[in-house]
């Protein structure tokens, strides 16, 4: 416990500015779409149809995704690491591969579990002002973006990790980078095709205006079966990250 | 920890890189003692150095340390030991604050009063950050860490390089008090022969990636000699008998190998002792017939 306890507070010591600056960033755009939503609704009825709820949810979703994706990235400390001869150094501390992994993905955790709180609270607030539910699809779509980026992260930290020379960080930097482009490219691309491989070029907006696909879309996003794929994505996620970066981790120069 | 007799036990350690090779190297570090290990850049003391403490896998060969497989024990290994490079490892932004807790939970017997006494003697400040720090106390930090948790075994890689020669001393008198226990063993590479040689027990020479002399200090420097003679006078000596001949205008300087056997041989010629320094010159030009 205590060597988790020292190799968690290396980690957030090296990213503390990144994670205070997150958490403000977070609450700073949350009040204002808060704001927003609130002055919208002056003088007007709230939203009634599925459509104007479906809209809603999106809307109030952006914050909620963008914050998923900077709660589980790399707050650049391998890189910060390669830098201060920490990546190499580590390599003769009695801390294993697999606990230094560990340690890595239990911040990321604990930052992600502290901005999901806020996002429930902010939630809790939302409804009382819209009247509607957003509290499980914007959890889900935190818990969807933080699956996606950490799947990302561990694409782009199996190929940075190869290395722990300052020398060739910036080569093999790019490498990883594009190798997370192309994944991120394939990724899209694939959720941009229907059932039989063929392009979707219908725009969501548009989709939503059917009442009938509105209600479908509706009843998915707010319900908990979503909340569990993502939960589970997001499990998924950290498990091939741990599993990922423990092997780099264990890997000794050839 | 179980009981071992040599600290470190390297047999036949070789590692192939294009344009490198260890080859084979094999030495012994006794428990208790300071091994000094010497020689020029490039020679493989690094190289050596990583393959003990398996961050660089080896070809072939083993190693043990602590009287422990250097990779099947490694953890165990770990707690025991002290790595001190010659760049401090740490990030500009930590303190000396953030290293006592870092390492607090990295190692099971860390002690903070050592640390903090350490860090009252070395003069280093507690909460400012290490990137303010000069070269000499970046060191002096490292090293603090490196003694803060009763290691058993300290490695340093040319820890004491770059440093102005105050400093060095004042970190040698340190190594020295640290070995008070005779339960602690140290080996330092370093090119600053000088240092070695206040402070070791054994040396180990190491040149283009093989091993030339290993053993104590006191055996190496007694052994060797330099005879210094005119260019003519070189012919009289049994090439088995000489390490390589250095020559000047002056005359020549004939290192020998085995002092006594060549002071009774050559009793007309004065032999002058030789230090780490001579013999390390001499040896790296082993090859060549005659150098200057």
């Amino acid at each position: 416990m205590k060597l988790y306890r020292s190799l968690v507070y290396r980690e957030f010591r090296l990213s503390r500015k990144y994670y205070i600056l997150i958490t403000l960033l977070f609450v700073l755009l949350e009040a204002l779409v808060l704001l927003g939503i609130g002055l919208g609704l002056e003088g007007e009825e709230s939203a009634e149809t599925v459509s104007e709820k479906l809209a809603g949810i999106l809307v109030t979703s952006i914050v909620p995704a963008l914050a998923g994706f900077l709660c589980a990235r790399d707050a650049n400390n391998y890189k910060k690491d390669v830098h201060s001869g920490w990546a190499s150094y580590a390599r003769v501390l009695p801390a294993t591969a697999k606990q230094r992994a560990f340690a890595c993905i239990l911040l990321r955790l604990g930052f992600s579990l502290f901005i999901g709180l806020l996002t429930v609270v902010l939630s809790i607030v939302m409804q009382s002002i819209t009247g509607f539910n957003t509290l499980i699809p914007t959890l889900s779509v935190f818990l969807a973006a933080m699956a996606l980026t950490v799947l990302l992260d561990a694409v782009y930290n199996a190929v940075v990790m190869r290395t722990t020379d300052q020398k060739a960080f910036k080569t093999v930097a790019f490498i990883a980078f594009a190798a997370v482009a192309g994944v991120a490219a394939l990724v899209s691309k694939l959720i941009g095709r229907g059932k039989n491989g063929e392009l979707l070029d219908d725009g969501l907006l548009d989709k939503i205006k059917d009442p009938k696909t509105a209600r479908k879309l509706y009843d998915f996003v707010t319900s908990y079966a979503f909340l569990g794929i993502s939960l589970a994505a997001a499990a998924v996620a950290f498990v091939v990250f741990f599993i990922v970066v423990s092997k780099s981790l264990e890997r000794r120069e050839a | 920890m179980k009981d071992y007799e040599n600290a470190i036990e390297l047999d036949s350690v070789t590692k192939r890189y294009d344009g490198f090779t260890l080859d084979s190297v094999s030495f012994t570090v006794p428990k208790g003692s300071i091994m000094g290990f010497i020689g020029q850049n490039g020679a493989g003391k690094t190289t050596t150095m990583r393959s003990l403490l398996n961050i660089t896998k080896i070809d072939s060969g083993r190693i043990r340390l602590l009287g422990q497989d250097h990779v099947k024990d490694e953890r165990e290994i770990k707690k025991n030991i002290s790595v001190v490079f010659d760049a401090m490892p740490f990030d500009d932004m930590f303190t000396p604050k953030d290293m006592a807790k870092i390492f607090g939970g990295l190692y099971p017997q860390w002690e903070d009063k050592t640390f903090s006494d350490y860090l009252d003697r070395f003069e280093l400040p507690y909460k400012k950050k290490v990137g303010k720090f000069s070269k000499g106390m970046k060191m002096k930090l490292q090293i603090a860490c490196a003694l803060s948790h009763n290691a058993e075994l300290l490695i340093m890689d040319e820890a004491t390089s770059g440093l102005d020669p105050i400093v060095r001393d004042e970190i040698l008198h340190i190594f020295m008090e640290y070995m008070h226990t005779g339960e602690r063993s140290i080996l330092m590479s370093s090119h600053i022969t000088s240092d070695l040689e206040k402070i070791a027990d054994c040396v180990t020479f190491i040149d283009k990636g093989s091993v030339l002399i290993s053993g104590y200090k006191d055996e190496v420097l007694d052994n060797h000699g330099i005879i210094k003679c005119s260019n003519e006078d070189v012919k009289l000596i049994d090439p088995s008998d000489i390490v390589s001949v250095r020559t000047n205008s002056f005359g020549a300087q004939v290192m020998i190998h085995n002092r006594q056997a060549a002071a009774y041989r050559y009793k007309k010629m004065i032999i002058d002792p030789a230090n780490l320094e001579d013999i390390m010159l001499f040896y790296v030009n082993k090859g060549r017939k005659e150098w200057s």
